[in-house]
């Protein structure tokens, strides 16, 4: 469960460098296109994912609306403590109050391992 | 008389269409263009991890293309905020504005401060739950308008809250600084903010008592949410 991450990420080609980067490094990924598409994972996945990993900006549900209905206990299944990952090209202020990590775009294969280490070892 | 209503709302047309025009482009400077230099920084990262640490003319090279996308990065992001207001969504009006007069500080000779009264309301419960989305959008492109033709200087900007609402300043108390700030807000540019405090249901006022000089967006209190502030 702890080594288990959901991808979320509306830019494919971005969306499956970070999986084969996580994969390689032995964590067990599944990936979504957007937002609705990350809560219908969570609810399927109960409980078993570890850390969301999420772009900020997406068409319909945004990263910031995901991780704000994870907190808010909405999604049956994902506990409202779930380690999340905001990936953002913006000098964002929001995530500080939300308890979220921020991973600021572009990042390097190092920086994205680094973060996620740091979060699920936080948990 | 149809045709005068025409006539007098073209205006506010004209700057919604531009708007919507600049918010797509900055969209698409963010959502496609980031993406591939996003795409292209971690495929750099793995290239690098594949060279051998004896090589160092080619990883040096590889740090300097990495340097190169960086400031590429920054800069797309600036023009993409500048385009596109959605950080005012996000972060808060608030925290847009501070960032806002924050980026424009780093131009050599300019320096904006930023202060705001009810700091703490905004920060914990992000300013578009205070003010509607239109309202905070709305006075964030009042002081993009006001402020981006002003290059070298002095100037206060300060987000507060009034008796009967929330009041926008912009103010200058250099001469030099008010001589540019009030060439910067006249004319054209000026009908233009007009139009934009109106379209959101605000007043524009400008005070000019040498040295200074003053612009202030007074949002009524009847503009705001219910139970905000």
């Amino acid at each position: 469960m702890r080594n288990s991450i959901l991808v979320v990420e509306d830019y494919a080609e971005l969306r499956d460098l970070v999986t084969e980067i996580l994969r390689r490094n032995g964590y067990e990924v599944c990936q979504a296109g957007n937002g609705a598409e990350g809560v219908a994972l969570l609810r399927r996945n109960c409980g078993r994912l570890g850390l969301v990993l999420t772009d900020a900006a997406m068409p319909g549900m945004c990263g910031h609306a995901l991780a704000d209905q994870i907190r808010a206990g909405q999604i049956r299944g994902a506990r409202a403590d779930l380690k999340i990952i905001l990936m953002t090209a913006s000098h964002e202020t929001v995530v500080e109050r939300n308890g979220l990590t921020l991973l600021r775009k572009p990042f390097t294969e190092d920086e994205l391992i680094a973060r996620v280490r740091e979060a699920l070892d936080g948990s | 008389m149809k045709a005068r209503q025409g006539r007098a709302s073209l205006p506010r047309y004209l700057i919604e269409v531009q708007d919507e025009e600049r918010e797509r482009i900055g969209r698409r400077l963010h959502d496609d263009f980031g993406q591939q230099v996003a795409a292209i920084s971690i495929l750099l990262s793995t290239l690098k991890r594949g060279i051998p640490n004896e090589d160092k003319p080619r990883l040096e090279h590889i740090g300097r293309i990495r340097e190169k996308l960086l400031g590429l990065a920054e800069s797309m992001r600036r023009l993409s905020h500048e385009l596109d207001p959605t950080v005012v969504q996000y972060a808060g009006l608030a925290a847009a504005l501070r960032m806002f007069s924050a980026e424009l500080s780093t131009n050599p000779g300019l320096q904006v401060s930023f202060e705001t009264s009810f700091e703490a309301s905004f920060e914990m419960g992000g300013a578009t739950e205070i003010l509607p989305l239109a309202a905070a959008r709305g006075l964030y492109r009042i002081a993009q308008d006001a402020l981006r033709p002003v290059s070298e200087g002095r100037l206060e900007l300060c987000l507060a809250r009034s008796a009967r609402g929330v009041e926008l300043t912009i103010a200058a108390v250099e001469r030099k600084m008010a001589k540019a700030l009030s060439r910067a807000v006249s004319g054209p540019a000026l009908a233009r903010l007009r139009q934009r405090a109106a379209a959101i249901g605000a007043a524009l006022r400008i005070s000019s008592s040498a040295p200074g000089f003053r612009l202030t967006v007074a949002l009524r209190s009847k503009t705001l949410l219910e139970g905000g502030l």
